[in-house]
């Protein structure tokens, strides 16, 4: 699994290694069943603070990609990732953000992109 | 844990404890030799005045070079009562040592010097009274100044058997004047007072040194 | 998630100097860097937890105990390192070690043994003939020896070389792997904490400033340069702290967006721990 962090860019360190670990489940990298690293262990590895995977792990349980079990570890989950790897509402969020990155620097309003989306979107 | 911090008095001032314990066995051979009129009770008292007083002065200048270090053993599980404790053990071992080195070396030179339980007693009685004061001193205003008053107290106890006969044969025949009391009955209130004394001296130097800064 | 240490209004008043309703908590399994100038009050606030200095009020909790009534049992666990000076230098490490070491239950000479070959020291060796950096290894000898699950230490690595503070900082990680431990360190010294802290807590003129998770604080602000022309009295308030030179201004910031807003032709930086510490500290003097 690949993990980097970037400094340079906006957004929060625990969401790009959310998103990268989500990224390497959904990729078949980390396949169904298979441990994630200890908290401490990965928290060491990538240089970030240990809440910070704590909180990557919890979010990742509640979102149905993991489940942990106490004193044995953080798995990924069995079953639940077929649905999720289809769920293209997280690809369609992923693109949402990008498409909101690029809006900002380019100082495009929100109230412009809801008129934009708005138009394109009756297009279909 | 108590005996560990007698220990550790002990080892920061190795050395000098050294010397003293070695004093201690010389001076009542010295006196038996040279002047043998303050045999006995007096020089008893010498040995047990004087080695309680500079070692416990050597103690504390070695503690108060290093005040951290105090601190440290603070801040961890040693109660600060046991410190205090510790200091208190030091004199009874120290005490204890006093008399078997003189009752050894008596019984060697002159069988007539060993002491009775009265004169022990006594002796307990005036080192108890010293360092019972000495000490809260000590914990209240710190070693330089608890000092300052008693190198004053040592340097008459120093020379008082040398210069002041006179006086000490007059204290002499005030001994004799409470001889009149049953042994017994002496016995048990020295005993008394002094474990008082010395309790209370302990107790207040605990609440002293449970609230200083360290 | 247990918390290791909570400290509840915390009062204490020297002199020339007073701690202020001092209040912070260390959870379980952080490192947590207590970051201050020099006498913004860290050593002040270890010497209270440690009950080397009496409080006026407040409640430090230890594991969950308070440390008034539990005082010995607390303390057996924690393991201390504590600013300079804080041995008998006249003893040598195998003497002090003997002093110490009776003070806890849990001491183990198999780990002072194998911590003492790890920082290469020589047990029968006098303290006064030690460097700096070999009586900091030693102090933290004694602390990583007796089992101790919290780890409090003053200002560890001032004055040690760089080798030597990222050895200690390795120990620290590896301190914490078994989980269940909490390690609490005060320095000046930020760029220790940009490697190893997760929680961050920054005291100053004897108040705590903010306690908040290392990376959370790199995630919310940013460092912002920009040209000084820029600036008005409306943007000047989203900056923490701002300074100005001829050539531009740079200010540190937690609302970037809004920025972002009023000014353009800004750079934005991730900004270090340090830039963000005195940040707090010098706006808060406005």
């Amino acid at each position: 699994m690949k993990i980097l962090i970037s400094n340079a860019s906006d957004k929060p360190l625990y969401q790009q290694i959310k998103d990268q670990v989500i990224d390497a489940i959904l990729k078949g990298e980390l396949a169904e069943g298979d441990p994630l690293p200890s908290i401490r262990g990965f928290a060491n590895d990538i240089k970030v603070s240990v809440l910070t995977i704590r909180r990557v792990y919890d979010e990742l349980e509640q979102e149905g990609f993991t489940t942990s079990q106490v004193g044995i570890g953080t798995f990924v989950s069995t079953g639940n990732v077929e649905l999720l790897r289809d769920s293209k509402r997280h690809m369609v969020e992923k693109k949402m953000q990008e498409l909101i990155d690029t809006a900002k620097t380019l100082n495009i309003t929100k109230e412009e992109l809801n008129a934009m989306m708005d138009i394109l979107y009756e297009e279909d | 844990m108590l005996l560990h911090l007698v220990k550790k008095d002990i080892l920061i001032a190795k050395k000098y404890v050294l010397v003293i314990m070695l004093f201690i066995i010389a001076f009542p051979l010295f006196v038996t030799v040279v002047a043998p009129q303050i045999e006995g009770l007096i020089s008893f008292l010498y040995i047990v005045a004087l080695g309680e007083i500079v070692l416990l002065q050597v103690i504390s200048q070695e503690e108060a070079k290093y005040p951290k270090a105090a601190a440290l053993l603070c801040a961890s599980s040693y109660p600060r009562s046991t410190f205090v404790k510790a200091k208190y053990t030091f004199f009874l071992l120290l005490f204890a040592y006093c008399y078997i080195a003189y009752t050894l070396v008596m019984l060697v030179v002159n069988r007539a010097g060993v002491l009775d339980l009265t004169a022990i007693l006594t002796v307990l009685l005036v080192g108890v009274i010293i360092y019972g004061i000495y000490i809260p001193v000590e914990f209240k205003f710190g070693a330089v100044k608890a000092r300052f008053i008693f190198t004053i107290a040592i340097l008459a106890l120093a020379l008082g058997p040398m210069l002041f006969t006179d006086l000490f044969a007059n204290i002499t025949i005030d001994f004799s004047a409470l001889a009149t009391i049953p042994a017994s009955i002496k016995n048990i209130v020295l005993a008394f007072v002094s474990i008082a004394v010395f309790s209370i001296s302990m107790m207040v130097s605990i609440r002293i040194f449970s609230k200083k800064e360290l | 998630m247990d918390n290791i240490l909570e400290v509840t209004g915390l009062n204490k008043s020297y002199k020339d100097f007073s701690l202020t309703d001092v209040s912070f908590t260390l959870p379980e399994d952080c490192i947590t860097g207590f970051i201050g100038v020099n006498g913004a009050g860290k050593t002040t606030t270890i010497r209270v937890i440690l009950g080397l200095a009496q409080k006026a009020s407040g409640t430090i909790k230890v594991f969950g105990k308070d440390m008034e009534s539990s005082e010995q049992e607390l303390k057996n666990r924690i393991g201390i390192v504590l600013d300079e000076g804080y041995f008998y230098d006249e003893l040598t490490m195998d003497e002090m070690k003997s002093i110490i070491a009776p003070a806890y239950s849990g001491w183990s000479d198999k780990d002072y043994k194998e911590y003492m070959d790890r920082f290469s020291l020589n047990s029968r060796q006098k303290i006064s003939t030690l460097s700096r950096g070999m009586r900091t290894k030693f102090a933290l000898t004694l602390a990583l020896s007796h089992g101790a699950d919290l780890l409090i230490m003053d200002e560890p690595t001032s004055g040690l070389d760089p080798l030597v503070r990222s050895q200690l900082l390795e120990i620290m990680t590896d301190y914490m792997k078994p989980g269940g431990k909490g390690v609490f360190f005060s320095t000046h010294i930020t760029s220790d904490l940009d490697k190893v802290a997760d929680m961050l807590i920054l005291i100053h003129n004897g108040k705590i400033l903010f306690e908040k998770e290392k990376d959370c604080l790199l995630d919310n602000y940013r460092l912002v340069k920009g040209d000084s022309k820029s600036l008005n009295n409306e943007n000047k308030k989203l900056f923490l702290h701002i300074q100005t030179t001829d050539f531009g201004f740079t200010g540190v910031t937690d609302k970037l967006l809004e920025v972002q807003k009023s000014m353009s032709d800004i750079l934005v930086e991730r900004p270090t721990i340090e830039d963000i510490m005195l940040a707090h500290v010098e706006g808060g003097q406005k």
